[in-house]
């Protein structure tokens, strides 16, 4: 059978009108069937609604099976809302009998017993009924963690619960409950606790701080989570290591030797904020910067892998053109994710309009927006939704729903795929979207339960806000809205902060990044709430929030070595608590990559026009020593580099390879063992057997260790900037 | 706030013979086009309603109660191909589903039928004899192109060309 949907409609209908194949009048049969499961004839079964004096009559609904789930509906404008909660009520066929009886009551005391069930989740969660409104215009936020120990409006009815509708224990809840209320959706240590005593935060919440007093509280958080879990950071390491951590990570290569020696030469007490001041907001890092950047978030946003293969709708390539754009023009990051989930246009350069952030959730594209909800509910506001789509969710404390799930799906229904005008290219649109009842002045879709009951949904924004649900785009733009609410969303600022932290640190606050939740413990739950409401106070400036976290002392901490002693290393419970730095763990198959690469250039052999792809990933100093390579050839060094570079190479092997190198290369250790031991002091790993072989070849040839100690280094980095010659 | 009853004037009163009526053909009709027999058309059909009667339920709306009744069939009809250990690509059902949502009204695919009756006198007396034999007689493909003088490649070509145009054809008219 064909698999054109259109196709089998047309045969389906042909059947009908040639071949005789009428559709079947199948009443009396399932009237029959009908009686026969519940115990009456067909003749009760068809009469509709029908009572007798002095039997029971069903008044209440045991689950209606299409219910309009509107809390609050009495909140917001009445303007095409959703038709207020509908029931069922039930037109059960009565009759007599004792067994009618029986089922009544047992029915009656169901009904009582759940009736009972939602008053106490009403009284406990009335979701969106108390919520504080919040507009655009006011730029008030609804505060769900609620520092201050004075009840506020929303904690006077409680936070959301989880498994919201699924309750069993009643005892846990109101524990749980007035948990969230004190503590937050974070919760909050002991140290936090007596350290908020003697500094209350309450009253300065909403006003901007200055980037000291950010970092100080940084500083006193981290502190703080130290002294709880009787810690002791690791020393700091010099301001030479620091500038190339900073150069590292804003800009993705280590300085040359003239930023080394203006730094050094600063010995102002400004000098380190004076550094990361140059680089996140003069003109002449701006293009490096954007680049570095933009290839970063282009991975968050849709993967390592996404929009490189050629079967991909999205493309990589305009996503990443867009995005450096848009962070050299210093585009402020609300505004950034407003683009992305709002996004119309082609997807690539075409006649029409071109829009690159459309590459975002063409990444996503199909199965009904499913996967679209998923991603912006992991990638925007930092939270997991793929298993609450089909049923509710089975992790204490997770907010979030099946019913939550799909109302943030409804936003996205009306986003759909065009043809250019040559036929060329693809547009992302929006088209009016009928609704799966194809009533489009109230676009409802339908989800069903695991228990196999279907429920109806409209587009909501995580149980609070809704917007009219009409399914037209010039009534109601659903995904425009959804971007403005998510952008303007608490989660939306918490999980920015979260990304970026774990961004520069290593690990996030919150970790994993994309599963914060009540259910999820932030280490430190009061510095991210500060810096998420600094970050929106201060515009959402990602560079001011970059300033904050580079200029903190955690930043300055040295990486663990294996002789630390274990309280140094690790806290307690095992969760990072940034005593040292975290130095990402390089995979194998970039370290693999690398040191191919470098084995294959040594030896003089030509390269391919992909392995020169993959050149790029190499560190660019490391790059540079060994020479840019033309394809098909290999050119002398001594042309193509300018000396600078090579002196910087030098320089910086010299200062910072010395040590360790010189150590191993004075040892007595077989040359196996000196390249394990390079592994496991710069990797925390021991070399894999491809690495292994690749490594013996290097370290063969001269300055053989000191090239193998850069590429290991340095493989834990991004993408370099181009190959090119770096002028002073 | 769970759903709370309404007055009994703003609502259809509950009347299953109604239901039944009203919509029995357009689910059967609809998992036809998913891919039944006849014979499992008709069981599915059965067994939605059965599904739908036995819990509560308003009808309020008829392209709600529609579209309620055939995701509930395209559920069963799901299960049983699961049972059946057949491999299925719930994305050509949900085409497919998208496809009827866009093709058939609330009149259970009367319009559509009716449009199609209309339609078939445009083919050429080929395509109409391809189609006779196709859907009418049950013939294979190859009896077909014989019939007609041609391969089977061809009477392939031509009955999907005939389609084609049926399907433009009927799409200009229910617009």
């Amino acid at each position: 059978m064909t698999n054109d949907p259109n196709d089998r409609i047309i045969d389906s209908c042909l059947e009908e009108l040639l071949g005789g194949q009428l559709p079947p009048d199948l009443s009396e049969q399932i009237l029959t069937a009908l009686a026969a499961s519940t115990g009456t004839t067909s003749s009760e079964s068809a009469s509709p609604g029908s009572t007798q004096p002095g039997t029971s009559q069903l008044q209440e609904p045991i689950a209606p099976p299409i219910v309009a789930l509107m809390d609050g509906v009495e909140q917001v404008s009445k303007e095409n809302q959703p038709p207020v909660p509908t029931i069922v009520q039930v037109a059960q066929p009565a009759s007599q009998g004792s067994r009618w009886s029986q089922i009544a009551i047992s029915a009656s005391l169901v009904g009582l017993v759940v009736s009972l069930g939602l008053l106490a989740l009403q009284q406990l969660a009335p979701d969106a009924q108390n919520e504080v409104e919040v507009t655009v215009d006011d730029q008030e936020l609804v505060d769900p963690l609620n520092l201050d120990d004075r009840p506020s409006s929303k904690s006077e009815n409680q936070l959301p619960l989880p498994n919201q509708g699924l309750v069993n224990d009643d005892s846990t809840q109101s524990d749980r409950a007035e948990r969230i209320a004190h503590d937050g959706l974070f919760g909050k240590t002991d140290a936090a606790k007596a350290h908020e005593e003697q500094r209350p935060l309450s009253n300065r919440m909403e006003l901007p701080w200055s980037d000291e007093e950010v970092v100080a509280f940084i500083d006193s958080e981290i502190a703080a989570g130290w002294s709880q879990e009787e810690i002791i950071a690791v020393d700091r390491i010099d301001e030479i290591a620091w500038c190339g951590r900073v150069f590292q990570s804003l800009l993705g290569r280590t300085p040359t030797a003239t930023e080394l020696r203006e730094f050094a030469a600063d010995e102002s007490t400004t000098s380190y904020a004076g550094l990361v001041s140059k680089l996140l907001a003069t003109d002449a890092y701006n293009s490096e910067f954007s680049e570095r950047w933009s290839k970063i978030w282009t991975s968050e946003l849709i993967g390592r892998a996404g929009g490189k293969r050629r079967s991909d709708l999205a493309s990589r390539q305009e996503l990443q053109t867009f995005l450096r754009e848009k962070i050299q023009a210093r585009i402020p990051y609300d505004e950034l994710a407003f683009e992305l989930v709002a996004a119309t246009g082609a997807k690539g350069t075409s006649s029409e309009k071109t829009n690159g952030a459309v590459n975002f959730l063409l990444a996503s594209f199909g199965r009904q927006a499913t996967f679209a909800t998923s991603h912006i509910a992991r990638v925007m506001l930092g939270q997991r939704v793929d298993c609450v789509r089909c049923h509710e969710s089975k992790i204490a404390g997770n907010t979030w729903s099946q019913q939550r799930f799909w109302e943030l799906n409804a936003f996205l229904r009306q986003m759909d795929l065009a043809a250019t005008a040559d036929g060329a290219g693809i547009i992302l649109v929006n088209v009016d979207f009928m609704g799966e009842g194809d009533s489009p002045e109230s676009a409802e879709i339908y989800y069903e339960q695991p228990d196999g009951l279907m429920r109806v949904a409209y587009p909501r924004f995580l149980g609070g806000k809704t917007v009219g649900i009409d399914g037209r785009v010039n009534e109601v733009n659903r995904r425009t809205e959804l971007a403005r609410f998510i952008s303007k969303s608490d989660e939306f600022a918490v999980s920015s902060v979260n990304r970026m932290w774990a961004n520069l640190f290593g690990f996030g606050l919150v970790n994993p990044i994309d599963d914060i939740g009540p259910h999820n413990a932030a280490t430190h739950p009061e510095l991210l709430k500060v810096l998420s409401r600094q970050f929106v106070t201060h515009g959402y400036d990602m560079r001011k929030l970059m300033r904050w976290m580079l200029l903190s002392d955690p930043f300055t901490r040295a990486t663990a070595r294996p002789s630390d002693p274990p309280q140094i290393v690790t806290s307690h419970s095992g969760r990072p608590l940034f005593s040292h730095f975290h130095e990402r763990v390089a995979e194998k198959t970039e370290v693999l990559e690398s040191l191919r690469l470098v084995a294959k250039l040594q030896s003089g052999e030509t390269i391919s026009p992909s392995e020169k792809l993959q050149m790029e990933e190499l560190p660019s100093l490391l790059a540079l020593a060994i020479g840019p390579v033309e394809i098909g050839a290999r050119d002398d060094v001594a042309e193509i580099i300018a000396p600078s570079e090579l002196q910087v190479f030098s320089d910086k092997v010299e200062r910072k390879a010395t040590p360790m190198v010189e150590a191993i290369l004075q040892s007595t250790l077989q040359p196996l063992a000196k390249i394990e031991h390079l592994f496991r002091a710069i990797v925390a790993r021991e070399p894999y057997s491809g690495e292994l072989r690749l490594a013996e070849t290097i370290v063969e040839q001269e300055n053989g260790y000191q090239i193998l100690w850069w590429v290991l280094t340095n493989s834990q980095e991004l993408t370099p900037p181009e190959l090119t010659s770096q002028s002073e | 706030m769970m759903a709370e009853a309404i007055p009994s004037e703003t609502t259809n009163r509950f009347d299953p013979v109604r239901l039944i009526d009203q919509h029995q053909a357009g689910i059967w009709r609809y998992l036809r086009a998913l891919g039944c027999e006849s014979a499992l058309a008709e069981d599915l059909t059965q067994e939605t309603f059965l599904t739908v009667l036995k819990k509560p339920f308003d009808d309020y709306n008829p392209s709600a109660t529609a579209s309620y009744l055939r995701r509930v069939a395209h559920n069963l009809f799901i299960s049983v191909q699961r049972r059946a250990g057949k491999v299925l690509a719930v994305e050509n059902v949900e085409k497919l589903d998208h496809a009827w949502s866009r093709w058939v009204g609330d009149d259970s695919g009367e319009e559509l039928l009716e449009a199609l009756r209309d339609c078939l006198p445009s083919l050429t007396q080929r395509a109409r004899q391809a189609l006779d034999l196709r859907f009418q007689k049950k013939e294979t493909r190859q009896n077909i192109g014989a019939a007609l003088g041609i391969t089977e490649h061809g009477a392939k070509n031509l009955m999907q060309r005939a389609k084609k145009q049926l399907q433009n054809c009927i799409e200009g008219k229910l617009k």
